[in-house]
Formats: structure tokens, sequence, C-alpha cells
């Protein structure tokens, strides 16, 4: 009796673990097969997870306020200002502390020189992938706003990586830190000198001068130079560390991106 | 735990793990809640097997819908799960200190696995940077798991005195 009942738990548990693969297979499938089953399905995870995050940015942004109450007491002072001159004005649109601070963050954006001449769409972050340190994330504009693979994604900070997939109402993004694609920069100086950056697959970013024998400060601040993917003047980031490659004339730098990667709530997307 | 609540967890931890995780976030890690709810559910429910393929399948989708590789993930869910299966059937999780040193072990199994299988699709992260975050997803996961030991102590608890 008891061996017959192990042998129906083990018959159990082996159909399961099939029915298991045969659905990661059919997963598979879709993900790498026609657009129609993974658009609709990334679509509507995205409707839902897309209040889910942006409450969450609100809430770990009220924390904060709890931790800096000077200067949120201050700030609240201005805002007070402001919404007697707003409401004076019988502004129509009233603005959270929230809102008004992502949306400073995004006008940022519009300074960019770079960009003036393109299409610029504003978009929501949807959600984020925590799981593979990647720094993909998921916005809420799609191949119905004119997004297409390959767009650049900026945000105030500066420079926050492409478009790799796109459906009709979601993008997936991916940070200049996923992926080995190498950003050419040039430093923010009278003189700028160019050299070419990547991902060093630690949370940064690594890489070399072009010109042999120069030399640069720690903190030099560095701007996307133009040539290859990404448009001349976006903010990339600092120089945290510099060395000379032994043997040659050679300056390896290691850089901190200016974006904070998973904290982004609005980015800007160029078309 | 019923099959029908581990799928209702199961679909808030694949809606709550790209959003609101966020709120704990560090490094870009943040408790990984269907390991955490496969771990609890395989020790806890009679159908094993069945667990473990329904919450790679929501792992999979998860990774369909926001990750940038689909696959690995739900893989290291899946091995992750036939190991804590195992495990199940040869001891018990009424102990406190097993079962939060399983959490660790099955976490660094499926967080190898995951940055493998993401290497192996084209990811871009180092050894050393992958061991450096280990501890920290460690310690997400066991804050996840602990009230989740108490919940099941009671449920079990409810159910003997039944």
């Amino acid at each position: 009796m008891r061996s017959r009942s192990r042998k129906k738990q083990i018959a159990a548990i082996s159909a399961g673990i099939l029915a298991g693969l045969v659905l990661l297979v059919l997963f598979w499938r879709a993900a790498s097969g026609s657009e129609g089953i993974k658009e609709s399905l990334q679509n509507a995870a995205a409707a839902v997870t897309k209040p889910l995050y942006q409450a969450a940015g609100g809430i770990q942004r009220g924390f904060k306020g709890i931790f800096h109450f000077k200067e949120v007491t201050a700030e609240n002072e201005i805002l007070k200002k402001e919404n007697e001159k707003l409401q004076l004005e019988k502004a129509a649109l009233a603005l959270t502390r929230q809102e008004k601070q992502e949306l400073e963050e995004l006008e940022a954006v519009f300074q960019y020189e770079a960009i003036r001449g393109y299409t610029v769409k504003a978009a929501n972050v949807s959600a984020m992938e925590y799981s593979g340190w990647q720094g993909a994330f998921l916005i809420d504009k799609g191949s119905r706003d004119g997004v297409k693979p390959g767009c650049i994604v900026i945000s105030g900070n500066g420079l926050v990586g492409k478009v790799t997939e796109v459906s009709a109402e979601t993008a997936k993004v991916v940070s200049i830190l996923s992926d080995d694609t190498k950003v050419s920069f040039q430093t923010l100086e009278k003189k700028g000198k160019m050299g070419v950056l990547q991902s060093d697959g630690k949370g940064g970013l690594a890489g070399y001068l072009l010109e042999d024998g120069k030399t640069v400060k720690k903190g030099t601040k560095l701007i996307t130079s133009g040539i290859g993917t990404y448009p001349e003047g976006i903010i990339i980031g600092e120089i945290t560390r510099i060395k000379r490659k032994e043997g040659t004339q050679r300056l390896l730098l290691e850089a901190k991106p200016s974006v904070s990667f998973f904290k982004l709530r609005k980015v800007a997307v160029v078309l | 735990m019923k099959t029908g609540h581990i799928a209702a967890l199961a679909a808030a931890a694949f809606f709550m793990e790209p959003s609101v995780a966020g709120l704990i976030s560090f490094s870009g890690k943040a408790p990984e809640l269907l390991l955490c709810l496969m771990i609890a559910a395989v020790f806890s429910c009679r159908d094993t097997g069945l667990v473990v393929g329904m919450i790679a399948a929501f792992a999979a989708l998860q990774e369909i819908c926001f990750s940038l590789y689909a696959g690995p993930g739900a893989f290291a869910v899946f091995l992750a799960g036939t190991l804590a299966a195992a495990a199940a059937r040869y001891c018990t999780w009424d102990r406190l200190p097993f079962y939060l040193a399983f959490t660790v072990f099955d976490t660094a199994v499926y967080e190898l696995i995951l940055w493998a299988g993401l290497r192996i699709v084209g990811g871009y992260v180092s050894f050393t940077y992958f061991l450096k975050l280990l501890p920290l997803s460690a310690c997400y996961n066991v804050a996840i798991m602990l009230p989740m030991y108490y919940w099941l102590l009671k449920q079990k608890q409810g159910a003997e005195e039944i």
C-alpha cells in the first residue's frame, strides 16, 4: 500500500514537472516567435504594474522626506507660496510635490542642445527588472507613439540607454550598463578629449582615451561625442578612477553614470 | 497551503516584483518574491511538481513581459524549485534554522543559474559583481521567508487542531 502511494506521488511529481516544462517551452516560443502574444502579454502586465510602480515611487519619496525633514519644510514653504500664486492666477493645473519634481527632472532633457532637431516623447516607467542586475525597464510609450527599436532614451540627469523591443503601448529599454555596446565620449572641458566607454559589468562604466599620452582629471564630466548611436552633448557620467595601462601611454578610466537607473520614474525617448 | 492560494500569491508576486519590490531595492536588487513563494509552497504543499511548474511558468511570463531575455530566470526558478522539492522529501521545514539555511542555499543556487544563463544569452554582469550582491539577495529573501515561516507554522497548527 505504502509503495503504491509513493509510486503515485512520484508519478504526480513527474507529471507536474513535465507540465511545467511544456509551459516553459510554450512561453519560450511565444517570447521568440511572432509578436502577437508577447505584445499582448506585455501590454496587459504593464497596465497593472504601471500604477503600482508609480505609487511605489511616491512612497519612496515620502520616506526620504521623513529623513530630510528640514529640507522638506523649507521646500514646503516655497511650494505653499507657489501654490498661492497659482491659485491667484486661477491655474487649473494642480501638481503634487512628486509630479513637480519629476517634471522638473524631465524639463532638463529639453535643455540638451543635441536633441533640438528631434521629436522627443516623455514616458513613464511602468516596470523595472530587479532580478537580472540588468537595468532594463518598461515604458508606457510604444509603436503607436512612434517609438522604434534603437530609439535613444534619456533622463534629466543624462544618458539612459536605448529601446530594444516595442509593442503598441509599451517599449523595453536597456540601460547603457546592460550590454557591451560602446559609447563614444568627450570630456566636458574647453578642449574635449575623446574616448570610448562601455559597461564594466559591475554597475559602472570603463573605457579609455583615444589619444595616447593625454591626461584627464578625476571628477571630469563626460558627454556623448556624437560619433555612433548617440547624439552629441548628452551627459554620461563622471570619471571616478584613472590609471595608465602598463607599458603604454594609454589612459584607462572608470566612470560613474550620472543616472540612477533603478530609480527612474520619467524618461524621454528621442524619436 | 492549497494550490489555489499559491496561484493567487504567485499572481500577486508576478506584479509586485517589478513594481513595489523596488521600494527596498539596492544596487538593482530586490527580493525574489516568486522564489520565496516557491520554497514556502514546496515545503507546505503536497503537489510539489505542480507548484514548481506553475511558479516557473509565472517566472517565464514575468521574463517575457519585463526582462531583456526570456528563459534564464524561469529555468533558474525551475531548478531551484526542483531542488526544494527534493529537499522537502527528506527534510521537514518546521525547524527554523534549516528553513532559513535552505533559503540562503536555494537563493545562491538560483542566482548562480540565473547569472550563468544570462551570460550565455548575452547578459553583461561580472562574476565578482554577482558575488558581491549575493549576500544582499540572500538577506532580502530571508527577510521575506521569516514572516512566511510563522504564517505557515500557524496554518499547520490550525490544521492539526482541526
